[in-house]
């Protein structure tokens, strides 16, 4: 088959398979797409690694709970180990010398190898269930059956919801925080609610682009947005479109070739996206370059005159 | 010298703030009378931002109370309205010059109503007096640090309130913007609001305050400006820091031998 072929058959949606994946990477792209704007601008980048990080030890221990791979328990077990990153990172800075950065980066590794350790725990158990576990570090995309769908539009449907409960909030807090708190604004609501989104999008979001991408999916769509607007309304929607479209893109890519892995390729095209962005768009670097060398000689020329 | 104040609209009693078991703040005692332009003045980390902070319970107190209108804070609050330094916050931000000042139409409980067209005029209005109404729909990254103070200001105004709490309102500002600013803040007083502003330029405090603050770690004095701007209160705050000497030397003979106008 020839590249169209390819293309057509792919785009015909004619295919369940096909559509099961792409509509679940999607859906999973969106949500997180909307999520990174928040992280962007809360300035929890390194927070988000450390909180997808820590997703494997909570979804090897929801497998050794349950003893099967239903997707609900891992996904129970993952946000539950997120919250634990969170708190944890947060406590070793509050009772120690440490600064945030660093204990950020503890957290990390030390939830990460718990993970590694338990997952090979599993893998020597013998339970046959365990095969595909270690999918979740770098995604498979290609897994995602009907069931899967459900609820990824469950935790997208939560997610859009809360969003739009709190969006005044958020946006308030986002941009002054000290300024929300003297309106009466909780700041421990506002941090909840950017950490649960973001537990809840990684615990999920694992799924299509694995532990060790997740991070670049809830950073590099916002930061690439950002570029396109200065209206909070507008960057999450441009946010989560840049999500979907890397998404649907990364998965056609591993369509046409069954080597190319899909949520490598997610990400490489939404980095694209975000360099892109950031040399071509209106607030670009090259973009603001050449218009101040257009100025300059405009200038010159009227000196002329 | 800590002048006694019948009546305050704010009262401070024993507040102590501390950062890492370090005293920021130690014991502050004063009291401010209604409708009063006070100017905090001290030499750097004496605890200025530290005390507006505690004030708005942006900082945990150690010890010690505050009242506003004889009220807590969290009663109070809607009559109270706080300008941050304008380095506190990122100005990249998505937004609008006018998306800002909206938000101080805003209140806790009052975040899930949709504005109102009465609230976009009083935005406006707020525009109006800070001279940014034409650059209501710029967006804020745009701006200089004169303007960007000013959309800050209008936020403030845009509230309503009736205390107003000002970190360095003229701190990284054009002369263009602070004439603006002691314009409103001028305004504002004449239509009998509180206005309490942390202040470093001596020489331009004692024009602008009628109600001043001394403070270093501790209150040093607290009353009307012809008594607690004097050379002795001066010096005790600025504890016989040099280049600050000379600065108060200068200002003090400045105010003594006024250069007349022609």
């Amino acid at each position: 088959m020839d590249f169209w072929s390819d293309f057509l058959y792919f785009f015909s949606f004619a295919d369940t398979n096909i559509n099961n994946v792409l509509i679940g990477t999607s859906v999973l792209g969106f949500t997180c797409g909307i999520v990174s704007v928040l992280v962007v601008l809360s300035k929890k980048a390194l927070i988000v690694d450390a909180i997808s990080h820590a997703v494997l030890p909570g979804i090897c221990i929801g497998f050794m709970f349950t003893g099967v791979k239903n997707p609900i328990y891992l996904s129970i077990g993952g946000m539950a180990a997120g919250a634990v990153a969170v708190y944890l990172v947060d406590w070793i800075s509050r009772i120690s010398r440490i600064k945030k950065d660093a204990s950020i980066a503890i957290s990390l590794s030390v939830l990460f190898s718990l993970g590694v350790i338990l997952l090979n725990i599993i893998q020597h158990s013998g339970n046959s269930n365990q095969s595909g576990l270690t999918d979740f570090l770098f995604g498979k995309a290609a897994t995602i059956i009907q069931s899967d769908l459900y609820l990824f539009g469950a935790v997208f449907i939560f997610v859009i919801l809360t969003l739009l409960i709190f969006y005044q909030h958020l946006k308030i807090a986002l941009f002054d925080a000290g300024f929300a708190k003297t309106i009466g604004l909780s700041e421990k609501l506002t941090q909840g609610l950017i950490s649960g989104l973001v537990i809840i999008s990684t615990a999920v979001g694992i799924q299509t682009v694995g532990i060790i991408l997740m991070s670049a999916l809830l950073i590099s769509p916002a930061s690439a947005a950002l570029f396109w607007t200065n209206n909070f309304k507008k960057a999450i929607l441009i946010s989560g479109l840049f999500a979907t479209l890397s998404s649907v893109l990364g998965v056609f890519v591993s369509f046409l070739s069954a080597d190319m892995p899909t949520g490598p390729w997610i990400i490489v095209v939404l980095s694209c996206f975000a360099l892109f962005s950031a040399f071509l768009s209106k607030k670009g670097v090259i973009t603001k370059k050449i218009r101040a060398k257009i100025d300059a000689s405009y200038n010159l020329k009227e000196k002329e005159n | 010298m800590i002048k006694k104040v019948e009546n305050p609209i704010l009262e401070v009693r024993d507040l102590t703030v501390t950062y890492d078991s370090k005293p920021a703040l130690c014991d502050a005692n004063f009291g401010i009378p209604q409708g009063s332009m006070v100017g905090l003045v001290g030499p750097n980390g004496a605890g200025k931002s530290t005390l507006l902070k505690a004030l708005m319970e942006l900082i945990p107190k150690s010890s010690g109370n505050v009242k506003f209108f004889n009220e807590n804070l969290e009663s109070v609050r809607k009559k109270i309205a706080y300008v941050p330094q304008k380095e506190s916050v990122d100005w990249d931000f998505p937004a609008t010059v006018f998306d800002i000042v909206e938000m101080g139409r805003y209140g806790s409980k009052s975040l899930f109503k949709r504005l109102t067209k009465n609230d976009k005029e009083i935005a406006r209005e707020a525009l109006t007096k800070v001279k940014m109404l034409d650059f209501a729909d710029r967006h804020i990254s745009e701006l200089s640090g004169g303007q960007q103070q000013r959309v800050f200001i209008a936020r403030a105004l845009a509230q309503k309130a009736d205390v107003y709490l000002m970190d360095e309102p003229f701190a990284g500002v054009d002369v263009a913007s602070e004439k603006t600013i002691v314009n409103v803040l001028v305004q504002l007083q004449n239509e009998g609001k509180t206005i309490f502003v942390v202040h470093h330029n001596l020489q331009s405090a004692a024009e602008y305050f009628d109600w001043m603050i001394l403070i270093n770690k501790n209150i040093v004095a607290s009353g009307p400006i012809k008594d607690v701007f004097t050379p002795e209160l001066l010096q005790k705050t600025y504890d016989g820091n040099l280049t600050t000497l000379e600065q108060i030397g200068q200002t003090i003979q400045k105010q003594q031998f006024p250069i007349r106008e022609s």
